[in-house]
């Protein structure tokens, strides 16, 4: 936790940084008296600055030196596995269309989450959960779904 | 009362009343499977009102809330595992009970204190709201912009021991909701030439990322159950008599549940465990609660029920949402065009009648749908989370992009899915980012309309009294927060304090 936790002190101090000198373009208010474009992202950013050494302040004092990630542990393996197959059919929905890849998806998916059993049934409620879904979305509620676009 | 009748004409219409009892059933699945919550049921279901007539989305997540927070208690009562947050009290009598044969009276008294509570909650919505809404209509743009900083200031109640890290997620969600469109001059912040950021990051995507999206990849990562869940609904369903017994402590828990819902930032789970500990208290046979007593899930069910109709109250008369769940509701609102406050009440009188009367009418097909489909809901708590965690993820893609088809929408929930996570990991709390996403354009287009309204001077924040009480309360709402939060956490931190 401390690990992660100075991880997000400089997550929140870059970011910081960045928001400070890109507002620096920002034009000029219009109106007297009436702050411009720049003012709220300036003031977030000193409260983001003020938050962060604080919290900086109390992680230095935590004894906790538990690890955020354990690349030996098959849940992150897993969970890394899911999200990038849900990045590729995110980035594939488009050009494939919805009733091919979903049903793919589902499947590889569901055989990541666990390997042994339940195979015939996988494959029932991926065919199934796709076909429902585009019921519900396409056909009842008029929602066009991506589709085949090659 | 004419306007209540109104509503229910129009609820009682086919196709919202259809829309209601399918979001009540959906509700109760959702909120029976562990892992997936009240929120994540609202926020995976409100793309879908989108294509909806305003009331007839409203009244459906009405359902979805209501049935959500009932349909926690069926994995409480079978599997000691709550299905959402609020049906945390719900496990000590109702898995008792459960072990003991009588898991048909635990869920049938779930179900009728949680009508009661629902039902107590959503009366006291109707008849409080339009009269809170009255005084409200007073207010001028330094109010509202007070309100919104009292509303921001609640992450500091809802951050649990993390005051810090919930203030610097909401000053996120505040930045997230800078990018786009400068109110007054139009000048394009934070856009960097993509037309998709003109007009800001949509919060429905963001919803869906901080609340579905993350509990996916969570749940992916937590050890699949391989041991097969037998659920066995046994024994019968209370008798007159029991329901009789109990009757003092549903109305009981109604009315510290609704109290606790219309405080900002405490939730069902809070009230759950108040009332549960207030009818423990009260009780003859206080001691045999823990045991298996019909009170002892009356009256945490009664409370979290009783939450649903006062979490609404300040939402819709002040546009202040007070947790995660009524966050969603207000982006549900914007979505159809509309801005909850006091003129809520004046210029669109039938959609709010309609949801006061949709939360009745809620209630009541909750009762049926919860007794008579005890055994159906008991079967799907069963679904391997395998099957279910891929679907979950489908739903949430499908949703964010039925909103504007837009696969920009879809990269955006997948970036806050991976933030929601991450946030998971390191204790930062989701909803500040979303209450502030909500919140931070309206702090900041009243600031600037007060500013022009007094010429550019400060002092009308505090020359108004109604706007000085406000940002009072919302310094000691955050200073007491964090005072109270390293007082508790002194102790747990392993700090010694001489070194």
């Amino acid at each position: 936790m401390k690990t992660g936790n100075w991880f997000a002190v400089l997550f929140f101090m870059s970011i910081s940084a960045a928001i400070w000198l890109m507002s620096a373009s920002f034009p000029p208010s219009d109106n007297p008296g009436i702050p411009g474009p720049i003012f709220f992202p300036r003031l977030v950013v000193i409260i983001i600055v003020v938050l962060t050494v604080l919290m900086a302040a109390e992680n230095v004092r935590i004894n906790d030196k538990s690890k955020l990630f354990d690349l030996a542990n098959p849940g992150l393996k897993r969970n890394l596995k899911i999200f990038v197959i849900s990045a590729i059919y995110c980035f594939l929905l488009n050009y494939i269309g919805f009733l091919i890849l979903t049903p793919i998806a589902l499947l590889i998916m569901m055989l990541v989450l666990k390997r042994q059993g339940l195979f015939g049934w996988k494959i029932f409620s991926s065919f199934v959960a796709t076909a429902a879904i585009y019921l519900v979305f396409q056909v009842l509620l008029d929602v066009p779904l991506p589709t085949w676009s090659f | 009362m004419e306007l209540l009748l109104h509503g229910f004409a129009t609820v009682f219409q086919p196709a919202p009343f259809m829309t209601l009892v399918a979001g009540v059933i959906a509700g109760i699945t959702i909120g029976s499977l562990p892992g997936l919550t009240a929120t994540m049921g609202v926020a995976l279901l409100t793309p879908l009102t989108f294509s909806f007539p305003a009331t007839t989305g409203l009244v459906m997540l009405c359902g979805v809330y209501c049935g959500a927070i009932y349909g926690g208690s069926i994995s409480a009562i079978l599997l000691r595992t709550p299905g959402t947050p609020a049906a945390a009290a719900t496990v000590f009598d109702g898995h008792a009970l459960a072990l003991k044969g009588q898991a048909g009276k635990a869920l049938g008294i779930s179900a009728i204190a949680s009508f009661g509570g629902g039902m107590f909650s959503a009366l006291a919505l109707s008849f409080i709201a339009p009269q809170l809404a009255k005084i409200a209509l007073s207010f001028g743009s330094p109010e509202y912009f007070a309100m919104g900083l009292f509303g921001l200031s609640i992450v500091s109640s809802i951050s649990g021991n993390e005051v810090i890290k919930g203030l610097l997620a909401a000053a996120f969600g505040l930045l997230v909701s800078m990018i786009g469109l400068d109110l007054l001059t139009g000048y394009p912040r934070f856009a960097f030439g993509i037309p998709d950021l003109l007009n800001g990051v949509s919060f429905i995507p963001v919803l869906i990322g901080l609340f579905a999206v993350a509990e996916v990849f969570i749940a992916a990562e937590a050890a699949i159950e391989t041991a097969k869940i037998n659920v066995k609904v046994a024994g019968h369903l209370p008798s007159l008599s029991e329901i009789k017994g109990c009757l003092p402590t549903i109305l009981k828990g109604s009315i510290i549940g609704t109290m606790i819902g219309i405080v900002p930032a405490a939730g069902g789970d809070i009230a759950a465990f108040v009332s549960y500990g207030i009818a423990k208290r009260s009780s003859k046979d206080g001691d045999k609660f823990g045991t298996g007593v019909l009170d002892g899930v009356a009256a945490p069910e009664a409370a979290n029920n009783g939450v649903t109709g006062g979490a609404l109250i300040p939402l819709l008369t002040l546009g202040i949402p007070g947790d995660a769940v009524t966050a969603i509701f207000l982006g549900a609102l914007m979505l159809q065009g509309l801005r909850p406050g006091p003129l809520l009440f004046t210029e669109h009188a039938d959609v709010v009648y309609s949801v006061f009367a949709g939360m009745i009418t809620a209630n009541i097909v909750m009762l049926f749908v919860g007794l008579l489909g005890i055994r159906f809901f008991s079967r799907v708590i069963t679904i391997p989370k395998p099957i279910l965690t891929p679907i979950v993820f489908i739903l949430c893609v499908v949703g964010c992009y039925a909103i504007n088809n837009s696969m920009f929408d879809i990269f955006v929930m997948m970036l806050f899915g991976l933030l929601g996570y991450l946030m998971n990991k390191l204790n930062f709390p989701a909803s500040p980012i979303v209450l502030a996403l909500i919140l931070g354009p309206m702090i900041e287009g009243e600031f600037l309309r007060s500013l022009l309204m007094s010429y550019g001077s400060a002092t009308i924040f505090f020359t108004r009294p109604i706007c000085l009480f406000l940002l009072c309360i919302t310094a000691i709402s955050i200073i007491g927060s964090y005072i109270a939060q390293r007082k508790k956490k002194k102790p747990l931190t392993g700090v010694d304090l001489s070194e």
